[in-house]
């Protein structure tokens, strides 16, 4: 029988613009703390075939950055599968893959998007101090949620 | 009263580009422009770089396309040090090859899949909430999962070849950094953990059918879209067959005289030139001896089938003939056709990488070649849109002193305005209110040439797109932004 215990983290952003790379600072951190049978997943952007990916898992968290206003610099909620137009077809949003993945493979993973605010977005910059700040806020709350390590 | 119409973005492509269309007093189309609307600088800033640098670079004009910089800039490099494309060894060539052939079927699969599939399956008065690739997922279940396989698995390619599906590297100067193992060739081979490259070539063979019955069930449609006599560019090998990575240039005009007879790349600035327009940000290229206005061509899947006499593999030359009947062995010049050639190409490239991925050459352990330095390289192949000419120079230190680069996009520059300007005349002249699904049929002409306007502008960016409506004296009346 396959294992459908699979646990995900996507990483969303590009580290070469600035805040934008928020995502994969958060897989960079996460790594050496208890995730190691967690598939982590880098990505510029999500693309249709990441349906396919996720469809083997039974718990998914999609990190990005958040260029809007959040009461604690982070904010993971539950992502239901929604179908959403977008203007290409060649960046869609977490909900929009859950529902490709819900409509072609009648999967429906756990899912959670952790938001990251960040407040910079030029090129080739380094993450800004006050998003590193929420940076480490959304990977010591991450860790102390479903890190198997005893962090206690 | 007179009125100028624009669509921005254009969506459905890559980049970021606008339409305009201006309405006389009688509501007779005055004008239309194609904008593209980003800049880049790619070719200034490559100089003073060293040159071993340039086929990584060169990669991140694109996300979508970037093994065709690699590979054309790699081609110019390799002359750079002293070899041509046919010194390099068996195992090099090959292996650039089979990452060439991933990087067109993923990329045509997504074109069909995800971007000209809505409006073939919905066609353009659809919703817009549901003329999208969900749309898609949603209507036809099983197209939708081949497309996700056919598109994964052409990634799979790149990143075996080249380390990652997104500007990976492969090509070094003079040859490729690593081979193939067996574990790796037999992912492909076996089955086992994605669809084998067997079940690539069958899956093509049937989107190709389901294309010619498309045409069946569609053919005023499909036959009349956008339909207009255009020169025609590609490369051809020695024998006029269809080549995609190493060949000579050929072009044929709208009728089939011959207007660029089977030169060498390395001649290519001999017979073209560039003009520019004060409205976009693209160039327009030209063939020098028949000038601007009757010099352009087409380029791409519909120009590369209608410029060669033959295909090399069986199954893909077998639907080319039955294109060209449809034309009595002329060139085709309906629009929409590009859709079906796209899809014979799309077999051709899963035939060629069966091929190479049986050949033993893939694994084989002489990589890299080294010659005497040179001063100038230019690199041409035929990427996913078209040809794609990298041309670099560099001092006696081996750093770039100048680049030219002329992207598929670019060559396409006055066809797809030709288009627009087609659906602006039979769709919009006359008609008392502009609607979204007849601003989307402008769309739909640009959309058949697959255009990568990041590429074309070499710059950074999204690519939506903007219609604008103008009145006779240029006043903005209405505007619509995707």
């Amino acid at each position: 029988m396959k294992d459908t215990s699979k646990k995900i983290v996507i990483g969303i952003g590009n580290t070469g613009r600035g805040d934008d790379g928020l995502g994969w600072k958060f897989l960079d951190l996460i790594k050496d703390k208890g995730f190691e049978d967690w598939e982590l997943v880098y990505r510029y952007q999500l693309n249709v075939e990441d349906a396919d990916l996720v469809k083997e898992a039974e718990t998914l968290i999609f990190v990005d950055s958040y260029n809007g206003k959040l009461a604690k610099g982070f904010l993971l909620e539950e992502c239901h599968p929604r179908v959403d137009f977008e203007y290409t077809t060649h960046a869609l949003n977490p909900c929009a893959v859950m529902a490709l993945c819900n409509n072609l493979y009648e999967k429906k993973p756990l899912t959670f998007v952790m938001k990251i605010q960040g407040y910079e977005w030029g090129l080739g910059k380094e993450l800004s101090p006050r998003a590193i700040t929420n940076l480490e806020k959304a990977v010591d709350y991450f860790t102390r949620k479903y890190s198997k390590l005893d962090l206690a | 009263m007179s009125k100028k119409i624009t669509i921005d973005p254009v969506t459905r492509v890559e980049g970021h580009g606008k339409v305009t269309i201006t309405l006389d007093d009688e509501g007779k189309v005055k004008d239309s422009h194609f904008h593209i609307v980003e800049f880049r600088g790619f070719e200034k800033f490559i100089q003073g770089h060293a040159y071993w640098e340039v086929p990584m670079i060169v990669q991140r004009l694109c996300g979508i396309c970037p093994v065709s910089h690699h590979l054309a800039a790699a081609k110019a490099v390799d002359q750079l040090v002293g070899l041509d494309p046919e010194d390099l060894t068996p195992t090099a060539t090959k292996l650039r090859k089979l990452l060439h052939y991933g990087q067109i079927f993923q990329s045509h699969a997504l074109h069909f899949f995800y971007l000209a599939a809505p409006d073939l399956l919905f066609g353009a008065d659809e919703p817009l909430e549901t003329r999208n690739v969900v749309g898609v997922a949603m209507k036809d279940k099983e197209l939708a999962k081949r497309g996700i396989l056919m598109r994964k698995f052409g990634q799979e390619i790149i990143k075996a070849v080249a380390g990652k599906k997104i500007h990976g590297i492969s090509a070094v100067p003079g040859g490729v950094h690593k081979n193939l193992n067996l574990q790796e060739r037999d992912y492909f081979l076996n089955g086992k953990e994605i669809p084998s490259i067997d079940e690539m070539v069958q899956w093509s063979v049937e989107i190709v059918e389901f294309m010619k019955q498309y045409h069946v069930d569609h053919r005023t449609w499909v036959d009349e879209f956008a339909s207009y006599p255009s020169g025609h560019l590609g490369l051809v090998d020695e024998n006029g067959g269809m080549e995609l990575y190493h060949g000579r240039l050929r072009a044929l005009d709208g009728y089939g005289n011959v207007t660029l007879d089977d030169i060498p790349d390395f001649q290519y600035s001999q017979y073209f030139a560039e003009a520019v327009e004060p409205w976009s940000y693209l160039k327009f290229p030209y063939l020098k001896h028949l000038g601007k206005e009757e010099g352009w061509n087409r380029v791409g899947p519909l120009a590369r089938v209608n410029v060669c006499d033959f295909i090399s593999t069986p199954l893909a030359e077998k639907e080319r003939k039955e294109f060209s009947e449809y034309t009595n062995g002329r060139p085709n010049n309906m629009t929409l056709h590009t859709h079906l050639a796209r899809l014979i190409e799309l077999l051709h490239c899963a035939e060629m990488m069966r091929d190479l991925l049986h050949d033993p050459d893939i694994l084989g352990e002489d990589l890299v070649l080294k010659g005497a330095h040179r001063n100038e390289g230019i690199g041409i192949i035929e990427a996913p849109r078209g040809t794609l000419i990298h041309h670099y120079k560099v001092d006696d230190y081996g750093m770039i002193t100048k680049c030219n680069l002329i992207v598929s996009t670019t060559h396409n520059n006055d066809p797809m305005n030709k288009a627009v300007n087609w659906v602006a005349q039979h769709e919009l002249e006359g008609k008392g209110e502009i609607t979204e699904p007849m601003l989307n049929q402008v769309e739909v002409a640009i959309r058949a040439y697959d255009p990568c306007l990041s590429c074309a502008t070499h710059s950074l960016g999204k690519m939506p797109l903007h219609v604008e409506l103008l009145d006779n004296n240029g006043n903005l009346i209405d505007e619509r932004y995707k």
